[in-house]
């Protein structure tokens, strides 16, 4: 089986500009596309509400302020604005120009830990908000502190599992990240799976590939198919973050899920767009074999799977993959075993590549 | 080169058989270097699969096939550069412009990106070349056909029906690029059931049914050996008689109008390269 760099980089540019031009490839690319802007608009909830506090305060208890704001930064972005005196800052909470305001009395700061209790006034246009509500609790919190009290109690959080039990990806990561990793795999889902298979099924429909292997070899033509693949791969998932403002934790590690899983669904792509006599074809069963593409992807944003099934969909390479892209996206170890993951996902491309070499080696013959 | 002098393709003995579908069985053939050679049969009668093997696209059953010297399958890949083939089907990227489509094949091959503008003039299509291929007429298509087909500078040309399902206009104008090449000194191979073509293009032809050759030589010295020569007779009644010269009884009945003064007019007629193909087929092309 001989390769030529030439002919595989000749049939790439011819692809990349024909599916372009081609309405149906259009659709499955801009899709997973869709889906983000959806939840970009339905799962909004991640993003921190941003409240704008004015306040007056005097040199020495601005960094009770500050403090202030670091405390609440988990939950809100506060924004702080510096006004004059109480008055500017009933003004600012009037005119909408701040959320809420906060009055500060000269020298608060040391009263507090004197043991003295000055009056801290938060300012509010139409009662509180629950921004103004977190404000409240950690304001009250945050004076405890200063005036040098211990809380009554600490409290903490903790999730307990079955040893059989897969950590919840969305408690893990976050609903919205957990969303947008399954259209990660969805894109490269599409892209392998209907794009791919169409790109070479359309080559046997039309007879184009006849015209080709006069040129060159069915090899060259499969590479070239894969690269276009792994392109539109690239180009999407950066478009798809771009659109969700999401931002992987470990990009390397981020880069190596989606890399693989896209190796891997590619190999299979390729070997679907050999099976397929036409475009309409592809189009038709596509969803067929998306489904053990896709499956595990949404699995793993359900909860309480029961455990059989949980275990088969751990057999497919889109639930290692995305194992491996929670813990990239999140930064944490949400799966300990991700060189499992690899593993598996190495061996399901290891399974699709030696099945392309055989049918390649058949057909060459 | 090997085997017989100047032959620009050899075949002996080849055979491509589908189960028990015998596509091609045992044919031999040799193409002269320069030479129009043309490969005529109904549809089914093996012509396309003999192109196949010829390609290097499929595999005999049996026997063997050389093109310019190379032995086919084996030596696929150094015949691949020295020859091209203009489909039966019109097999073009139809959302690329003409001039896309030759420019990746001229990649494909290695040539420079100006021959494709070459090849637009040579068929006429410098013009529509900026086009999308899919607002082509199926001429301008066929035209582009043989234009990628050329990309190559192919020593041998194959073409399968390149004229088929073309208006008489386009068909024209597809025979004379023919002619041009031909003129240049290609070796074109070339399958078609136009017998009217075969004969107007082709130095030699070979006629094909059930996958076997049944007849091959000049299409004059076809039609001489096979052809039944007539004569048609108009009659001082206004009447017109068709009489076969080689028959006795026909050559008295008509010397003996002449005669009697009853001939108006006599339009001799050869033989039809259909009436050669009926007589070795044993039935009509179509």
């Amino acid at each position: 089986m001989s390769i030529s760099l030439r002919a595989i980089v000749a049939i790439y540019q011819k692809d990349v500009r024909d599916a372009l031009r081609d309405a149906r490839i259009a659709v499955v690319l801009a899709t997973p596309l869709l889906v983000g802007l959806l939840y970009n608009v339905t799962l909004p909830e991640e993003r921190r509400t941003e409240v704008k506090l004015a306040y007056a305060a005097a040199a020495g208890d601005v960094a009770l302020v500050e403090s202030l704001r670091d405390d609440v930064q988990r939950s809100i972005d506060l924004r702080l604005l510096a006004r004059d005196d109480g008055d500017a800052v009933r003004t600012a909470v009037l005119d909408r120009s701040a959320t809420i305001g906060l009055v500060v009395p000269s020298g608060a700061t040391e009263a507090m830990k004197s043991g003295r209790a000055p009056t801290l006034t938060l300012v509010f246009s139409t009662g509180v908000t629950a921004g103004g509500e977190v404000v409240l609790r950690q304001l009250d919190l945050l004076a405890r502190r200063v005036a040098g009290q211990s809380p009554p109690a600490i409290v903490t959080v903790e999730t307990v599992r079955r040893p059989d039990q897969e950590p919840i990806l969305f408690t893990a990561i976050g609903i919205r990240a957990a969303f947008i990793l399954s259209t990660v795999v969805m894109l490269l889902g599409m892209i392998s799976m209907i794009v791919l298979p169409m790109l070479i099924a359309e080559e046997s429909e039309k007879r184009t590939i006849d015209a080709l292997l006069m040129a060159t070899s069915y090899a060259d033509v499969v590479v070239a198919k894969a690269l276009v693949g792994l392109t539109y791969t690239g180009l999407a998932i950066v478009v798809l973050l771009a659109i969700t403002g999401v931002r992987p934790a470990d990009p390397v590690l981020f880069t190596v899920g989606v890399g693989l899983l896209a190796l891997v669904l590619g190999g299979f792509g390729l070997l679907l767009g050999g099976m397929f006599r036409s475009a309409q074809q592809v189009y038709t069963w596509s969803s067929f074999f998306l489904i053990p593409v896709l499956g595990p992807a949404f699995a793993a944003v359900t909860p309480d799977l029961p455990p059989a099934l949980a275990t088969a969909l751990r057999a497919l390479p889109t639930s290692e993959a995305i194992r491996i892209l929670a813990n990239a996206t999140s930064g944490k170890t949400v799966y300990p075993d991700i060189a499992v993951s690899v593993a598996v996902t190495a061996a399901w491309g290891i399974a699709a590549y030696g099945l392309l070499a055989w049918r390649l080696a058949r057909r060459e013959a | 080169m090997s085997g017989a002098e100047g032959a620009a393709i050899e075949v002996h003995d080849l055979a491509k058989h589908y189960g028990a579908v015998r596509a091609v069985d045992g044919i031999a053939f040799a193409v002269r270097t320069g030479e129009l050679f043309g490969l005529l049969g109904h549809n089914g009668a093996g012509k396309t699969t003999t192109i196949r093997m010829l390609t290097g696209r499929a595999r005999p059953t049996a026997g063997s096939a050389r093109v310019l010297g190379h032995a086919l399958p084996g030596e696929r890949d150094r015949v691949k550069p020295l020859v091209n083939l203009v489909f039966e089907d019109q097999n073009l990227y139809e959302r690329l412009t003409g001039r896309e489509n030759l420019r990746l094949f001229a990649r494909l091959y290695g040539v420079p990106d100006a021959r494709a503008d070459e090849l637009l003039e040579l068929v006429g299509l410098v013009a529509a070349g900026r086009r999308a291929v899919r607002t082509y007429s199926s001429g301008m298509k066929q035209r582009l056909l043989i234009a990628r087909a050329l990309v190559n500078r192919p020593r041998v040309l194959f073409l399968d029906e390149p004229t088929r399902g073309l208006d008489p206009a386009s068909a024209r104008e597809v025979r004379a690029i023919l002619r041009g090449l031909a003129s240049e000194g290609a070796t074109l191979f070339l399958t078609t059931h136009d017998m009217e073509e075969a004969d107007e293009l082709c130095d030699r032809v070979a006629f094909m049914a059930d996958g076997r050759i049944v007849g091959l030589d000049t299409p004059r010295e076809l039609k001489l050996r096979y052809g039944e020569r007539t004569a048609v007779v108009l009659l001082a009644d206004r009447t017109e008689q068709l009489l076969r010269l080689d028959d006795a009884e026909d050559a008295a009945r008509l010397a003996g109008w002449m005669r009697e003064g009853h001939v108006l007019t006599v339009h001799s007629r050869e033989g039809t390269l259909e009436d050669v193909f009926v007589s070795l087929a044993g039935r009509p092309l179509l």
